[in-house]
């Protein structure tokens, strides 16, 4: 009995999920189409229409979800239920009976509890999924088989929460970086200057370093701190005693820096929910300047590089290439170990914090006369005329139809419109029995993107009507310029476009 | 429930009581005297430890050392053509590093003994603390340096000097290294070697290597083994039952016969036989019995089982191909033979001898180091070895 109870009980529940989903899947559609047949109508019924059509849309799917979340909990919870209750004898027909109407109670209550995901979860993963059309596109997978999870904000949300707990040991080194790169460690910095140099001198050390780093920086530790028991050296109270020399000349003392934030704080301070918003704040720092990178980025790739300003990037081009045949012919007499390896040393030193603003001085003092020179000389000449920019633009033809309407009287013809649309018999708007897309007056009418229309052109009639009727196929009868059909005779109208420079 | 009591490490801090009532005054004079030599010998020993707290320091100054080499001896077959600009650069480094190293060791010196002279004099606790530190790094130096060079006779004297000669030879007539080809570089790398040899990680590393089977199998080849009554040979167990018998190793006992009838039945006499046995092993005694007597001899056969811990703390019969092998026996001259399986023993009983015990009589384990030494009764984690005899006794009547 408590069996054909649930087995109707299911079936009913897939019965609606299965009309659920086609009502979705049925106004998916439908706006699909409306979207279609909408573009070409005109652009502000269009735009209106589409607006309240999208919000009846989203309400619809919104409740679909909602109805479909809460209907696939139930039906869970059901499959769940006989699951546990599977080992029941079959005689025992009043134990059923009792346990049928206590785990009613139990649906009826558990209703938001348990289950795998928790209510909201699941609501904004389906709402999601019928939000984005249904094939989203997938990504490029090295490994055939890796498929891409759907979007889930449960997953996503751990996944934000486990990377911030991870990146606190990026942010770590990063500082550890910082800290050696700013020599406030001189001996990891001349260390790590010396690996350099070893690697400059022989490649090879790119694997061996690695390679040696694992074996004696990694498992030789682990195996240090498993086995032997450390140094038992006692420390005294007093500080230490003795100096060293390379310490005191190297060393960039933290103490002169001003930026005094991290010093105020101590490790013991920091507890487990200000680490969270540490590293969050780290990470949002990270994604700005990240951000910031990418900017520049494109900016050169799309202002500089791309012909904005039209004496730059010809100069840039013409330098790069310059700079391309000086550095191939100067290759053969370049010893590069000790070119890269000196380059490092030098640029180390260079920004040592006790060395730079003393070379900042230097250079500043120097340069402030010449830059004094070349404001003499820059004054007297504002443009340059290194560069002779006379390319031509690229030019095309651009064409629009005049459409005439027969009058009452055959022989008689009113103006029509200026479309882009032939409007012959066979023309989808003619058929459809409405207006083609167009405008009523000649001036109203836009060259195409990025291009402009040839100002010293104007729009010129094409004569030559049997070339361009032959090419579109059309078997219509001639007069004079114009082709002619039973209700309509259009005539082609050309023009010289040419592209926008800027 | 009652959280439970955890037992402290022992230091020493804890008892000592104020020492400055009870040094005398010299001694406490010489002391602060000593103090900046303290601190230096110190600094230089956890320089040679690496446990400074900044030991980039001490690679920079090794190499620095390096070039301090290279730039000092001249070179044997000084070339003049090969002196291109990279040779310049690193003899001007190397004059550099000389002076550098020269000027921070006056330095450092200098700052210790104008520190200890400016600040409050040290107390006695200071003094005693830092000599305690640096008899703990003489001792840590001592201990590892033992652990690869132990000379204790002329014997492994001789064999470090041939092997350090074959080395030796290697390395100059047949460059064996590719590096090393004259004094200079030889130095340098020796430098380099004493240097990083105390590092945590290369004595971590030793250790590891140390684990490996192929190397002490070549060090025990060389060495020879550690037992020193060891000998490799196998003993098959009539030659074992010959030795004993041909040094007269057992022990002779007298039965009195009081009932003919007890002697017809073999258990009976085996019972009689194990307790004469038991006597005699305890308290020989050599009394004449007036009384009708038969004289036996038995032989207590001593089989011991060695077994070795290897990985998941398995015990298994597998030794080291150097080591005792699975079942050893020990001649009475006192050397260890390997030996067959006991079970062998059984059936290879030498004519006019027969069996006084039905089974073989296992001793409970006895539980050793690595080297077999042992350390008691119950398995720990330092035991990697395991030992139990087997013992069986035969009689035969004494011939006359």
């Amino acid at each position: 009995m408590k069996e054909y109870f649930r087995l109707k009980y299911i079936e009913l529940l897939d019965s609606m999920l299965n009309a659920e989903e086609l009502l979705a899947a049925f106004k998916d559609i439908d706006s699909a189409n409306d979207e279609t047949s909408m573009v070409d109508d005109d652009i502000e019924e269009n735009s209106n229409s589409n607006k309240s059509v999208w919000n009846k849309e989203l309400l619809t799917k919104m409740a679909s979800s909602l109805v479909n979340v809460s209907l696939t909990k139930l039906k869970n919870q059901q499959q769940q239920q006989p699951g546990e209750d599977d080992d029941d004898d079959a005689d025992a027909d009043f134990l059923a009976m009792e346990e049928l109407q206590h785990y009613i109670d139990k649906t009826a209550i558990n209703l938001k509890s348990a289950g795998e995901k928790p209510f909201v979860a699941l609501f904004l993963d389906k709402l999601i999924s019928r939000l984005v059309p249904e094939p989203l596109p997938a990504r490029e997978h090295i490994l055939p088989d890796v498929v891409d999870q759907q979007i889930s904000v449960a997953l996503l949300a751990s996944n934000v929460h486990k990377l911030s707990e991870k990146m606190e040991n990026v942010f770590e080194f990063q500082d550890t970086i910082v800290r050696v790169l700013t020599w406030r460690q001189p001996s990891q910095m001349i260390l790590i200057l010396l690996l350099f140099t070893k690697i400059c001198y022989n490649p090879m050390y790119l694997i061996l370093l690695p390679l040696l780093y694992l074996s004696l920086g990694v498992i030789v530790k682990q195996y240090n701190t498993k086995y032997s028991e450390g140094t038992h050296s006692r420390q005294s109270h007093r500080g230490k005693i003795g100096k060293s020399l390379f310490n005191d000349l190297f060393k960039n003392d933290p103490s002169y820096n001003t930026n005094g934030n991290d010093s105020n704080t101590t490790p013991q301070e920091i507890t487990h929910g200000m680490q969270v918003v540490l590293n969050l704040r780290d990470f949002q720092n990270l994604t700005t300047s990240q951000l910031h990178m990418m900017d520049t980025f494109s900016h050169f790739l799309n202002e500089t590089a791309a012909f904005k300003d039209e004496r730059t990037t010809t100069l840039l081009v013409v330098g790069l290439l310059f700079s391309c045949i000086a550095f191939k012919a100067l290759s053969p007499f370049i010893n590069w170990s000790l070119l890269c390896s000196g380059t490092m040393w030098i640029g180390a030193i260079m920004t040592h914090p006790k060395l730079l603003p003393r070379l900042k001085q230097l250079c500043s003092s120097h340069s402030q006369v010449k830059q004094k020179q070349k404001q003499e000389e820059s004054s007297t000449s504002v443009m340059k005329y290194d560069v002779i920019l006379d390319q031509q633009p690229s030019a095309r033809y651009v064409e629009i139809f005049e459409i005439y309407r027969q009058g009452l009287i055959p022989t008689t013809w009113k103006f029509f419109i200026y479309s882009t649309s032939l409007f012959n018999l066979t023309d989808e708007y003619r058929r459809a029995q409405t207006p083609p897309p167009g405008v009523k007056d000649l001036s109203q009418v836009q060259a195409p993107d990025q291009w402009l229309f040839d100002p010293n052109s104007k729009w010129e009639i094409d004569n030559n009507i049997g070339d361009w009727a032959s090419d579109r196929n059309l078997d219509l009868s001639l007069d004079k310029e114009f082709l002619v059909d039973s209700a309509f005779k259009r005539r082609r109208l050309t023009r010289r476009v040419l592209k926008k420079l800027s | 429930m009652e959280s439970p009591h955890y037992a402290q490490f022992v230091t020493q801090i804890n008892q000592r009581i104020p020492l400055i009532m009870t040094t005398p005054l010299p001694v406490l004079k010489g002391l602060s005297d000593l103090y900046p030599l303290l601190i230096i010998i110190d600094n230089i020993l956890s320089t040679l430890l690496w446990t400074t707290d900044d030991s980039p320091l001490i690679f920079v100054n090794m190499m620095m050392v390096c070039l301090s080499i290279r730039y000092l001896f001249i070179p044997n077959n000084l070339i003049i053509t090969e002196t291109c600009v990279q040779h310049m650069l690193l003899d001007y480094l190397g004059l550099l590093c000389t002076s550098f190293l020269m000027c921070s060791t006056g330095y450092y010196l200098h700052t210790v003994i104008m520190e200890t002279r400016n600040s409050e004099p040290p107390t006695v606790d200071d003094i005693v603390i830092l000599l305690e530190n640096v008899e703990h790094k003489l001792h840590v130096i001592k201990k590892e340096a033992l652990n690869l060079f132990v000379i204790n006779n002329y014997r492994v004297l001789f064999q470090w000097l041939t092997l350090a000669t074959f080395i030796q030879v290697l390395i100059f007539k047949f460059h064996l290294l590719p590096y090393i080809n004259d004094t200079k570089s030889y130095l340098i790398v020796a430098f380099i070697t004493v240097s990083i040899f105390h590092t945590r990680t290369i004595q971590g590393l030793l250790q590891i290597l140390w684990r490996l089977q192929y190397l002490r199998i070549v060090y025990f080849w060389w060495r020879g083994p550690h037992d020193k009554f060891y000998s490799i040979k196998n003993l098959a167990p009539l030659a074992y039952f010959n030795m004993i018998i041909s040094n007269q190793s057992y022990i002779t006992v007298k039965l009195t016969i009081q009932n003919t009838e007890e002697l017809i039945k073999i258990e009976t006499l085996r019972n009689r036989l194990i307790e004469l046995y038991e006597q005699e092993e305890n308290i020989p005694q050599m009394t004449e019995i007036s009384t009708p007597s038969l004289t036996f001899n038995i032989m207590k056969i001593c089989v011991k089982e060695n077994q070795r811990k290897w990985q998941n703390g398995a015990w298994t019969e597998k030794t080291l191909s150097y080591e005792r092998s699975n079942f050893t026996i020990v001649s009475p001259f006192g050397t260890v033979f390997n030996s067959d399986n006991p079970l062998n023993y059984e059936t290879n009983v030498p004519p006019n001898w027969i069996k006084l015990d039905e089974m073989w009589n296992k001793s409970p384990w006895t539980y050793g180091d690595g080297n077999w030494q042992v350390i008691g009764s119950k398995d720990s984690t330092e035991c990697f070895t395991r030992t139990r005899s087997w013992s069986f006794r035969i009689f035969q009547r004494k011939p006359k």
